[in-house]
């Protein structure tokens, strides 16, 4: 029997064979799709957050788990589908207009998709309409704003200001990040969120999920 | 030089800072703004007539005074090697990127495929070269980061998963690439020397009798210290051994955890502190400053005016070179005195 704890362990070291053939044993002895997604993937990937917070791992072996963790994930879509899923929220997440930088971004995307949360990744390059437009269209309850460079960062108020226009900013949560964005900017354009890391930022978000 | 007419001080003062010479004060370039400034913004690429008249309208607009070096920067793209083996680059007014072009982790896949990239840049150069007619320096076009090219070429996700799945690969792909960055980079020291009577690092105000360019690896913010000693460290010993004058571009507080491998890099010359938005100023990492002046190497900083006191109080003036602008005479000067008073030997 497939312990949830050893795919949990397997992701944290980014093996991505090792954990597809465990989860999909798991699912052959009968254990519940969710099960596996929530104690042993997303569980692999908290632990992976922590240690990414901490300055214990870094960039690529969070990379790898995430890849881990997205294999070992298309073993279950289909069952989860069946199941009802288990996405507590909706997110659509982008690097503003003008700016091309997107590893920051994509590290919080796969900590998010750890969480459970579905995402929308935009890309880069994001002008403030597409951000609403997909918002309306999908119904997203956040969107993730990520910026680079301090040339780009006024794009953030204009996407809180797009929002407010088109009558959303009610209804959705603005999170801003990266590296030259500071909380007092992101209290200064009256963005609900700051995290300055991935791993704090998937937890903020599930909290405005939850 | 035409706007420069006291750059053989400048030479001097520069071979003390190198040489880590006692001087009376640390090295230090000054641009110091004019009544009127005049419209120098935009980019240029290979326009060289527009690179000409822009820089005369922002020459006109400063007084270059002692280390500042009135100069050109042909700006093709950072780690602009990368075009030179297949990524195509992306010209915008604003900026410029490069397109990924390695799917595989294939290390026999690079190549110098694209050697009419690398000649443009030459030819873009030499007309720039002609149109300055000396009155002013051309420098090289920004082709360091050996790492970072690897990244654009494969894309940064990939080659992140790379350094830990595929270090066979990276170590060859580097290996590859450093040897272009060494034929192409020879080329263009040879196209800028007699201008630059040697090397001129631009945005950095150095000058030196050889090759001098900086060096740095701005991906390494993501990676641990033992991948930067496994597979950047080797890069730097290379290129330090390449370059006659290096200078290290450390980008921010998140690289302070690769210092000791950094310093551990035996050739290198000089590191520049690089102060990044949103973080503390220079003078919050003095501590950081010092070890770097103890383990012998130089120091470049961009402080602000107010920082200056603060530094010179706690740093050696030996192997310290400052970039500074000031918006007025009057400040100016006051820079200036601050620096001969504060200025001290501490070895």
């Amino acid at each position: 029997m497939v312990q949830m704890t050893e795919i949990a362990e397997w992701l944290q070291k980014g093996k991505a064979k090792e954990v597809v053939a465990l989860v999909q044993q798991a699912v052959e002895e009968g254990t519940p799709a969710e099960i596996i997604l929530k104690e042993g993937l997303m569980a692999g990937m908290d632990a992976v957050g922590k240690r990414f917070r901490d300055n214990e791992i870094f960039v690529p072996e969070v990379l790898m788990a995430a890849r881990a963790m997205s294999k070992g994930s298309e073993v279950l879509r289909p069952l989860l589908t069946k199941e009802g899923g288990v996405s507590s929220g909706k997110v659509c997440i982008g690097t503003v207009k003008g700016d091309l930088h997107d590893i920051g971004k994509n590290l919080v995307k796969m900590m998010l998709e750890g969480k459970g949360l579905e995402v929308i990744d935009l890309g880069t390059d994001v002008p403030a309409e597409t951000f609403i437009q997909t918002a309306i269209e999908e119904d997203c309850q956040i969107i993730c704003c990520s910026a680079l460079l301090t040339t780009t960062m006024p794009e953030m108020e204009r996407v809180i200001h797009a929002a407010i226009e088109a009558g959303i900013r009610d209804k959705v949560k603005i999170m801003v990040g990266g590296a030259p964005v500071t909380q007092e900017f992101a209290d200064s354009i009256g963005a609900d969120a700051y995290t300055d890391d991935a791993a704090s930022a998937a937890d903020v978000a599930v909290g405005f999920c939850s | 030089m035409l706007y420069n007419d006291h750059f053989d001080e400048v030479k001097e003062r520069m071979i003390a800072y190198w040489n880590r010479e006692a001087a009376d004060r640390c090295s230090a370039s000054l641009t110091v703004a004019r009544p009127v400034i005049k419209d120098f913004s935009g980019n240029f690429y290979f326009d060289a007539e527009k690179a000409d008249q822009m820089h005369r309208q922002r020459f006109e607009s400063y007084d270059y005074l002692w280390g500042a070096i009135p100069s050109l920067f042909p700006y093709f793209g950072t780690a602009g090697i990368a075009e030179y083996v297949g990524s195509k680059p992306e010209y915008t007014p604003e900026t410029t990127w490069f397109h990924p072009c390695l799917e595989e982790p294939d290390a026999d896949a690079i190549s110098f495929k694209c050697p009419e990239a690398f000649e443009r840049q030459k030819e873009a150069i030499a007309k720039m070269l002609a149109l300055s007619k000396n009155d002013y320096a051309v420098t090289v076009t920004d082709n360091c980061g050996i790492a970072d090219a690897l990244a654009i070429m494969r894309g940064t996700d990939n080659f992140l998963m790379d350094m830990i799945d595929e270090e066979d690969f990276v170590l060859e792909a580097m290996q590859k690439l450093l040897s272009i960055y060494k034929e192409t980079q020879q080329q263009l020291f040879d196209l800028v020397e007699e201008n630059n009577e040697g090397s001129i690092h631009s945005w950095m105000h150095l000058w030196a009798p050889k090759r001098c360019a900086q060096m740095q690896c701005d991906m390494s913010v993501m990676i641990s210290p033992d991948m930067y000693k496994r597979f950047i460290v080797p890069e730097l010993e290379e290129l330090t051994s390449f370059l006659d004058y290096s200078v290290y571009h450390l980008d921010g507080q998140e690289q302070i955890r690769h210092l000791d491998a950094l310093l551990s890099v035996k050739n290198l010359r000089a590191i520049q502190w690089t102060p990044v938005a949103g973080q503390p100023r220079t003078s919050a990492f003095i501590s950081v400053l010092q070890r770097i002046q103890k383990a012998g190497k130089n120091l470049v900083l961009i402080p602000q005016i107010d920082e200056i006191e603060t530094l010179l109080d706690n740093l050696s003036s030996r192997g310290l070179h400052l970039v500074l602008h000031a918006w007025s005479r009057e400040e100016a000067e006051h820079i200036m005195e601050t620096i001969r008073k504060h200025s001290k030997d501490r070895g």
